[in-house]
């Protein structure tokens, strides 16, 4: 079976990936706050949000998100998420040695882990990513 | 008695079920029960890689189920047929999800007139539900009068991204039932919907 | 003549916080005269300071020569949050002994300070995921090292406010808990103005159902199945699971049920005619069993008959053939014969048979559409019909004779 190659999306198909991750995520943040209630978020915790390749055309890059995601899917055990995941999965552009995150053993914690994650990834998506995507041009690739 | 290969699979044609599964057809049909087949697909733009052993009952046919489907992305497919005298592979074929995505037809809610506008309805549909909610869409219309077998079609494109969209069918005899059946397609694919279920309304009196 | 009384030497206390128990243990003076004595003993337990005393008990025992003793003490509320003091003392209550009967001297206080094992975090909250069945009591505390901070806690995300044990500790007491989710009820204490949090998760368990509608039987004598209803599932991911075991008494023998309302039971082959089953449905808070006793012979629920067919079919009769499978050696099948015209029953019969069924209908119309159905139960005891198995035919034309 030949070796087939690994495209990088086009960032007309990255800004495509993007529209659907949004949609997607939305669906995972607003079920896990709807069923989660009365869990403060923690500062204690940082996730960094895309990265993109200083050349153009920038490709974004989730490389440095992943790990994350990938820490908290057997704990929540969850199709949505396990989609979000495809979608980051196809914007990792360099294949970053498998970094793990490791998850707070208490469940209180484990619980605003999750939900600091989340949240701080609602912001990466809706505004860090948001300016960088208006920033480039529309051209279809 | 001489080594029979089974036939290379060919013509592999695909089609993504919205948020169903992504399905595979090729020829030439099964000859017979000693032939197997495993379909390998690349996906995450090339990322990920996985096989499917179709049941023997699905013949030349074999999905993929999500969650492990998300587009936009490409995949590879090549399908290799295997029987006791050896094994055949397909080429390598690639797909662009975005173009052979198949969606469910619209749901006609209403063919009605518009008071006081002669010659007119106005349809209104629900966009299928399970459709990129990002994508824009391509519509056939047809239209004919219940009396007649000839349709006449019209084509438009709506941006509405809402779940409801409206069309305006001008240019009608007046007092005479029409049956309208509509059907769809997302901006980028190739694969129309099937016809939605015909929905009839009548103009006004002149 | 015993040197009484008797006073508790060597006292120990030691503390289990995931039960939330202290655990006594205690010896008695050996007894020089008696083998035993019947004694009580007196316990009172403190919190904070000795004199805040907040229970006391008797523990009535017989105490044999060089007895180390055991008694435990549940707290309502986390053994973290507070020092507790134990002392005791003890008085013969033997009626091998006359009266008057003296108390001995108390015990010295014991301290028992789950507090010394704790970190150096600015606050702490517990129990630490505690697992409750829901309709229970539950006490929840807070301990803060700083007793100038303000703490104010929430009970998913309401704030609660509860009564205060000492200058840095305060308990709140959840009356009748309620199932929120699957995960778990958010509990978090926060410093005002300081970014200090500390949550615990509660699991509050659905309560285990006794299961209904418990019922075994057999379709060919080699195995038995017991179906139930199970209600409510009790099951919470990674902290609670819900089995379920079936005991059968007259053999000693039991098995765990793959299912949560199903279960097969292999019949030896020497036919054990009487069966005694208790079902045991069970998850880490407790369980629940009911049970069942009958004889085997009286719960055959037979299995749907098969080829059906109708032959030598005439103007006026039709002769109607099936097979039944086979249970056991001696059994006995009453089949039941329906003809239904127009879908309305107008013919019945019942057959006996033991492996192949054979019926003459007749008094039918010509050429008309009719409907043979057939099901079968045991002969000897009714338990349940089986199945029914159904074949639609047309009778001939009236022959000219008979038109």
């Amino acid at each position: 079976c030949r070796t087939v190659p690994t495209y990088t999306p086009e960032p007309y198909d990255q800004r495509g990936i993007i529209e659907e991750l949004k949609i997607s995520f939305k669906e995972l943040l607003d079920n896990y706050l709807q069923d989660e209630k009365g869990v403060p978020i923690s500062s204690q915790y940082e996730m960094p949000c895309f990265t993109a390749d200083p050349r153009p055309p920038h490709y974004l890059d989730s490389s440095a998100i992943l790990p994350y995601f990938r820490a908290i899917q057997p704990i929540l055990n969850n199709q949505t998420l396990d989609v979000v995941i495809e979608h980051l999965d196809k914007l990792e552009f360099q294949r970053a040695p498998k970094t793990n995150i490791s998850v707070p053993t208490d469940q209180f914690e484990k619980k605003r882990f999750i939900l600091t994650i989340l949240n701080q990834f609602s912001n990466c998506l809706n505004s860090d990513l948001q300016m960088e995507l208006d920033s480039r041009p529309l051209d279809s690739g | 008695g001489l080594a029979a290969l089974p036939a290379k699979p060919e013509n592999i044609s695909c089609v993504l079920y919205y948020m169903n599964n992504f399905t595979c057809t090729w020829s030439p049909e099964k000859e017979d029960n000693s032939t197997s087949y495993i379909v390998s697909r690349t996906y995450a733009y090339g990322r990920k890689r996985d096989t499917r052993s179709p049941p023997s009952e699905n013949g030349t046919s074999c999905s993929f189920f999500l969650p492990n489907i998300t587009r936009p992305d490409i995949y590879t497919i090549q399908v290799e047929a295997r029987n006791a005298d050896g094994v055949i592979q397909s080429d390598i074929t690639r797909w662009n999800l975005d173009t052979v995505i198949k969606t469910e037809p619209p749901k006609i809610s209403s063919v009605k007139p518009v008071s006081g506008v002669k010659r007119m309805v106005q349809i209104r549909w629900v966009r299928p539900v399970l459709a990129p909610k990002s994508s824009n869409f391509k519509y056939i219309l047809r239209f004919r009068t219940v009396n007649s077998t000839h349709w006449v079609e019209v084509n438009f494109t709506e941006r509405e991204v809402g779940k409801e969209a409206a069309y305006n069918l001008t240019g009608l005899q007046a007092f005479t039932e029409y049956a309208v059946e509509l059907c769809c397609v997302t901006e980028e694919s190739r694969l129309w919907s099937d016809w939605s279920e015909e929905k009839r309304g009548i103009t006004e009196e002149e | 003549v015993e040197p009484l009384p008797l006073t508790p030497e060597s006292l120990n206390v030691s503390i289990d916080s995931a039960h939330q128990y202290l655990n006594l243990q205690w010896s008695v003076h050996s007894l020089a005269y008696y083998q035993e004595l019947k004694m009580l003993f007196q316990i009172q337990i403190s919190r904070m300071k000795t004199s805040n005393v907040i229970w006391v008990g008797n523990y009535s025992t017989v105490v044999k020569r060089d007895p180390v003793l055991h008694w435990s003490w549940k707290s309502e509320l986390p053994l973290e949050c507070a020092t507790h003091f134990v002392r005791m003392r003890s008085r013969v209550d033997d009626a091998k002994i006359p009266e008057p009967r003296f108390w001995s001297n108390w015990s010295s206080w014991k301290e028992a300070d789950a507090q010394k094992s704790l970190g150096r975090d600015p606050l702490f909250l517990f129990p630490k995921d505690k697992l409750v069945e829901e309709g229970s009591n539950v006490t929840i505390c807070y301990m803060s090292r700083n007793q100038q901070d303000n703490i104010s806690c929430y009970l998913e995300g309401q704030q609660i406010h509860g009564e205060q044990l000492d200058s840095n500790v305060s308990a709140f007491k959840l009356n009748k808990v309620s199932f929120i989710r699957k995960t778990g009820t958010n509990i978090f204490c926060k410093v005002d103005q300081k970014d200090v949090i500390k949550g615990i998760v509660l699991f509050v368990s659905k309560v285990l159902e006794e299961p209904k509608d418990f019922s075994c039987e057999t379709q060919d004598f080699k195995t038995l199945t017991c179906t139930w209803d199970p209600g409510t599932d009790t099951s919470l991911p990674k902290r609670s699971s819900q089995s379920y075991t079936l005991f059968e008494s007259f053999s000693g023998k039991k098995i765990l049920c793959e299912h949560k309302n199903s279960c097969n039971w292999q019949v030896d082959s020497d036919s054990q005619e009487m069966y005694n089953f208790t079902l045991v449905a069970e998850n880490a808070l407790g369980n629940r069993s009911v049970s069942v006793l009958f004889s085997l012979t009286h719960r055959v629920h037979p299995k749907t008959p098969y080829n059906l067919f109708l032959k030598n079919v005439s103007g006026t009769k039709a002769t109607v053939t099936w097979k039944v499978h086979p249970i056991g050696n001696y059994s006995t099948l009453l089949c039941q014969l329906d003809l239904l015209g127009e879908g309305n029953v107008i013919q019945q019969h019942n057959v006996s048979i033991k492996e192949n069924g054979e019926y003459l209908l007749s008094e039918l119309e010509p050429d008309t559409e009719y409907m043979a159905r057939v099901r079968c139960a045991d002969a000897n005891h009714f338990w349940k019909w089986s199945g029914s198995i159904s074949q639609k035919f047309i009778t001939a034309e009236a022959a000219p004779s008979e038109a």
